[in-house]
């Protein structure tokens, strides 16, 4: 474990020589983030301006929504995306072979060896908007819901990981992967409303399928206190069984690894 | 002509080898439009209209910003910044063919495909899936014109993003903002009408608009005679000066590369 520990510290610090060596993309990728954020809260606030009750929420509950996807999303991409992601260049060029050969999980290795410190910083703005929607429903804030939050946003993370070790596998059979990382992508993006929206068998399928309700909708409901205690159970079960079957997958998968470069 | 005719032909065997790619594409636009669709119906609830908009008109505009997206926005700027950037750009600039000509040639066939794809998928949605209004024929055919100008504004925005490397040994950041603020202000989120009066001022003194928003706007009958004979002359007006600005920029461009990797 404290090997681990010291390798994640070790690729984080890669990161920021990245970071501290492209000045200029680490300010333009910041600010082109700052600004598709900024576009779609005009969006979100377009939308409560024709329809003040979206869905039975309202404009704070829809920002506490966009934020909880965003603070899923940024945390997924600044630690375990884009090496999942760039599986398949290594897979391709053949260099996969060298991670089979460490000491460690390929795994472990592939999921952590390039985290983007830049998405990390790219929370400020998304906490300055929970500490507003938090303001909002001041009142029914209570230590336990706060506890309930933290506890599902974590729990969303698992599912994102479980989902992206599973895509990142189907790169040990296809090398099409591009259109597939890009409809997960879209797919999360649906995230950014609420479930409800949704009519049956979208609402059931993007609840418990592709779990984005589990993932977004469940913690801020949580927060408001509006989540029953059943639900918290199914969702911590639904993340536990995800990533037991991304974990064998990965393994099945990996059997099916026949290097590019031999 | 007989060479660029070959190039289309290899092109197309390309794209056909890739198939999952590119039916996981349409499935993530067919995924946009059911996104969109019911985020504006659950908005419309109450029945009210907004800016200007329908519910109907505006599923149509994003049913037909999807189709728009998948045959505009062909991007190339990454293949032709890693042509400069790895050198391949010395290859292909001794062969008899113009490298612009060549993107150019590649890109359409991408674009004719999807076009005769999209338009079979959007008939098949409005069937069985959603029911929007089909655009009527006069509105197609005025489509069209503003289509061809969005796709010389959009191959020449695309092409000297991917020139800047002539310049910029890297250029991801600085790519990646003016695609991600170029995409936003195209009107692909939303309709720009529905935007602040003074951020709709400033987007329509760029060409952003005329890349999604007008043609989208012609195609769903969102127009008077005015806007449109403005529209259709901004549309040529920034087409001539996005072709000039772009040869320029690449023949300038050309006498500072110098062929590393050779």
């Amino acid at each position: 474990m404290k090997l681990y520990y010291r390798l994640l510290v070790q690729f984080m610090g890669k990161g920021f020589m990245f970071v501290a060596v492209h000045p200029l993309d680490f300010w333009m990728y910041l600010v082109g983030k700052i600004i598709r954020m900024a576009f779609f809260f005009v969006f979100i606030f377009s939308i409560f301006r024709v329809a003040p009750e979206f869905a039975g929420y309202n404009f704070a509950t829809g920002i506490l929504i966009f934020v909880t996807y965003n603070f899923i999303d940024i945390l997924s991409q600044t630690f375990f995306f884009r090496g999942l992601y760039h599986l398949q260049e290594l897979v391709r060029r053949g260099t996969f072979d060298r991670a089979l050969t460490y000491p460690i999980s390929p795994l472990f290795y592939t999921a952590f060896r390039m985290p983007d410190p830049m998405d990390f910083i790219s929370l400020v703005p998304v906490l300055m908007l929970l500490g507003w929607a938090l303001t909002q429903f001041a009142q029914l804030l209570t230590p336990l819901a706060i506890l309930l939050y933290i506890l599902l946003v974590a729990n969303g993370l698992l599912i994102a990981f479980a989902l992206c070790t599973f895509l990142a596998s189907l790169t040990f059979f296809t090398q099409e992967m591009e259109g597939v990382w890009w409809f997960y992508r879209y797919a999360v993006q649906v995230g950014r409303y609420p479930v409800e929206i949704f009519r049956s068998p979208f609402q059931f399928i993007l609840t418990w399928v592709i779990p984005l309700g589990v993932m977004i909708t469940f913690p801020s409901r949580a927060l408001l206190g509006i989540l029953s205690w059943q639900f918290v159970g199914g969702a911590l079960v639904l993340s536990a069984l995800l990533f037991y079957v991304a974990l064998s997958f990965w393994r099945f998968a990996l059997r099916r690894y026949s290097s590019a470069s031999s | 002509m007989r060479k660029y005719w070959f190039i289309f032909k290899m092109e197309l065997t390309q794209l056909m080898e890739l198939r999952l790619d590119f039916w996981v594409k349409w499935l993530t636009s067919l995924l946009i439009v059911i996104m969109n669709y019911f985020v504006w119906t659950t908005a419309f609830a109450s029945g009210k209209s907004f800016g200007g908009y329908a519910l109907e008109s505006i599923v149509a505009y994003f049913i037909t910003t999807s189709f728009l997206y998948n045959v505009i926005l062909i991007h190339r700027q990454e293949l032709i910044s890693r042509d400069i950037v790895e050198g391949g750009l010395s290859t292909l600039l001794v062969r008899p063919l113009s490298y612009p000509l060549q993107i150019f040639c590649r890109a359409m066939v991408s674009r004719i495909v999807y076009t005769a794809i999209g338009a079979v998928l959007i008939y098949i949605v409005s069937l069985f899936i959603i029911q929007f209004p089909m655009p009527a024929p006069q509105n197609i055919a005025l489509g069209i014109l503003a289509i061809l100008f969005a796709t010389i504004l959009y191959t020449c925005f695309d092409f000297s993003l991917g020139i800047l490397s002539f310049w910029l040994a890297r250029s991801n950041g600085p790519r990646w903002i003016f695609s991600t603020i170029g995409m936003l202000a195209s009107g692909i989120m939303f309709p720009i009408d529905l935007l602040p009066s003074w951020l709709e001022k400033i987007l329509f003194a760029t060409p952003f608009p005329y890349i999604i928003y007008f043609p989208a706007s012609v195609v769903v009958g969102h127009f008077d005679s005015t806007s449109l004979t403005q529209g259709m002359l901004a549309g040529f007006f920034w087409s001539v000066v996005l072709i000039i600005l772009t040869a320029t920029a690449w023949r300038r461009g050309i006498r500072t590369f110098d062929g590393s990797g050779i």
